[in-house]
């Protein structure tokens, strides 16, 4: 009879949401395949049905297969140093260490920063004038290394990418560190006890209990670094070269500098296709027997 | 004070990581374990490293914010400022309208979290204690919008809010801001919603109180943990979202602290006026720092809350 009482509280308890979320949200993500099908330039107020037109288009286009693979680039080549490195961090401020509180707060602290706050800063850390880092190089007699960071097709991905990292990582320190600290203290002990190095401990004890926890953090990865925009956006533009173009800053010079949004509603349909079947590789590759003591 | 007395006798206890605050256990300990380990030294090194680069970073930026901008040009990026001056703060406050950004990004985030929330816990309520048909159906149309990334909704949004004369204003991107923190509200509120006792509930019900007050006196209040962290989230979303900004705003009065910092970087590749932008990047950078040395610990709790749950 409560239930009943309660039920009363249904209808605006829900609508709010509902129609904030129903307008502002699924509609425009649901029209966006409909608007795929139009070669549309945002004049006319009806849309030119044009059918798989723009798909076919995108299949040839230099450029779009460009973006994917820097995207890919991107994805890959950032998980490869962000995983490591965060499960470093982890499990290194997961040990009783002086200070280790500090440590912690001090990686976390760029992800207060805005995107745009880090990424200017990594934009005067990299200015081939007055940078900090090119300076560094200069003082401790590697001058030869010096060079326009963002300016080069060589080095702006990995400058990107740093920056992108440098501001994220604490978060995903925080994600391991929880998982580490679940992991219970018998078995790490027991580990020890029988001689045990602290990296063997981590390779054969707390790693395999992580795991799961791992699969799940690579999975937001992978959807994260698909739709990479900020900080490329705000340190490159997707220049030099087009060499740091990804889906999202593609999309967005498609749609808002050349006003074809046809065009850049196919971009993100196959773009959200790439990240529901990547989403569900990677779930499936990492897949393990759940490792349980 | 009784345990730290108690647990390190305990010997598998005798763990230093197992006790954050056992001052007392300190020496005794590391006398136990006190076998030189190199590993432990390299793990040092490294983390103190890292971290030197970062406050490195920090420290450069505001040391040339207080130089002036024949300072900057003349001497070595690496020098401290020779006459430190507080000049370059207040033209990038009024000036370069730093002040302006952050008002309207203050703004823009209490208000958009504060209906968000409103908005969502209300909802999550529902879904995670009122029992009705369709539950699980309306959970669902909620949650697949977490699979749907900003890109997918941008264009369609675009001209939804230009027909609603919407584009170019705050209240176009606050209500964008409030529709998209939704479905991760709902989905984190939900679940927390459902673990609160329902004695508790059903104490106030039979008490006489309507579901309506039961809902704002008792349960809005034992879900305030779960509602803080959600928010301090949204907060952190919000505050530092740029791509929607960047789309909808072009007016700069209506810039917020994101978008303006961007459009002042570009600016200053034309007109040199670098020490007033590293001035704005610090002014940016420290009242949130502040906030988030605060609340540190809350934020933590959230995202593990909101990712990783169990």
């Amino acid at each position: 009879m409560l239930n009943r009482q309660k039920r009363k509280l249904l209808v605006p308890f829900l609508a709010p949401a509902l129609l904030l979320y129903g307008t502002f949200f699924l509609y425009p993500a649901a029209k966006t395949f409909y608007v795929a099908l139009t070669s549309w330039h945002g004049v006319t107020e009806k849309l030119p049905f044009v059918g798989f037109d723009n798909f076919r288009q995108l299949a040839h286009d230099e450029l779009f297969r460009g973006t994917i693979s820097n995207t890919f680039r991107f994805a890959v080549l950032g998980g490869v140093v962000l995983f490591p490195l965060a499960l470093f961090l982890a499990y290194a401020t997961s040990e009783k260490l002086f200070g280790a509180r500090t440590f912690r707060f001090i990686i976390l602290a760029p992800v207060a920063l805005s995107v745009a706050t880090a990424a200017l800063l990594w934009k005067f850390i990299l200015n081939p004038n007055f940078g900090l880092l090119n300076g560094f190089l200069g003082a401790v007699g590697l001058g030869s290394l010096e060079r326009p960071w963002l300016g080069l097709t060589s080095t702006a991905m990995p400058a990107v990418i740093a920056a992108t990292l440098w501001h994220g990582i604490g978060i995903w320190m925080i994600f391991f560190a929880a998982a580490i600290s679940r992991v219970p203290v018998e078995l790490k002990e027991a580990a020890r006890i029988d001689g045990a190095s602290s990296f063997r401990i981590f390779r054969h004890v707390v790693f395999p209990l992580i795991w799961d926890v791992t699969r799940v953090l690579l999975v937001l990865w992978v959807i994260g670094a698909l739709q990479a925009f900020a900080f490329i956006w705000a340190m490159t533009a997707g220049g030099p070269l087009n060499s740091t173009n990804v889906f999202g800053s593609y999309l967005y010079e498609v749609a808002f500098q050349d006003s074809r949004y046809g065009y850049a509603a196919a971009i993100a349909v196959v773009m959200f296709f790439l990240v529901l079947i990547l989403t569900l590789l990677t779930n499936r590759l990492t897949r393990r027997e759940a490792v349980e003591y | 004070m009784i345990d730290d007395v108690v647990l390190p006798s305990t010997p598998l206890m005798s763990d230093p990581a197992n006790q954050p605050a056992a001052l007392a256990g300190g020496p005794r300990v590391r006398k136990r374990r006190g076998v030189f380990r190199p590993g432990r030294l390299l793990l040092y090194v490294s983390l103190v490293s890292y971290c030197l680069t970062s406050v490195a970073a920090f420290l450069w930026t505001i040391s040339i914010s207080l130089k002036s901008n024949q300072d900057f040009f003349a001497t070595s990026p690496w020098s401290l400022p020779k006459h430190p001056t507080l000049e370059n703060y207040r033209s990038a406050w009024t000036t370069a309208k730093i002040g302006s950004f952050f008002l309207n990004s203050a703004i823009m985030t209490l208000g958009t979290v504060t209906i968000s929330l409103a908005v969502s816990a209300t909802a999550a309520y529902a879904l995670g204690r009122i029992k009705f048909r369709g539950n699980s159906l309306v959970s669902m149309f909620f949650l697949t919008g977490l699979m749907i990334p900003g890109f997918l909704i941008i264009v369609p949004l675009y001209f939804l809010l230009r027909d609603m004369h919407l584009l170019g204003s705050l209240y176009g991107l606050g209500i964008v801001y409030v529709a998209t923190q939704i479905p991760f509200n709902i989905y984190v509120l939900t679940g927390f919603f459902k673990t609160l006792p329902k004695e508790l509930e059903e104490a106030a019900y039979v008490d006489g109180a309507s579901p309506l007050k039961t809902f704002f006196r008792v349960m809005l209040p034992l879900a305030g943990p779960g509602l803080a962290s959600v928010a301090l989230l949204n907060c952190l979303t919000i505050w530092n979202e740029f791509f929607f900004a960047l789309v909808f705003i072009s007016d700069e009065s209506k810039f917020t602290l994101p978008l303006g910092l961007y459009r002042l970087s570009i600016n200053a590749e034309y007109s040199s006026q670098w020490t007033q932008l590293f001035a704005g990047l610090v002014l940016a950078m420290i009242p949130v720092l502040i906030v988030f040395g605060v609340a540190q610990e809350r934020l933590t709790r959230g995202l593990t809350l909101g990712a990783l749950k169990g």
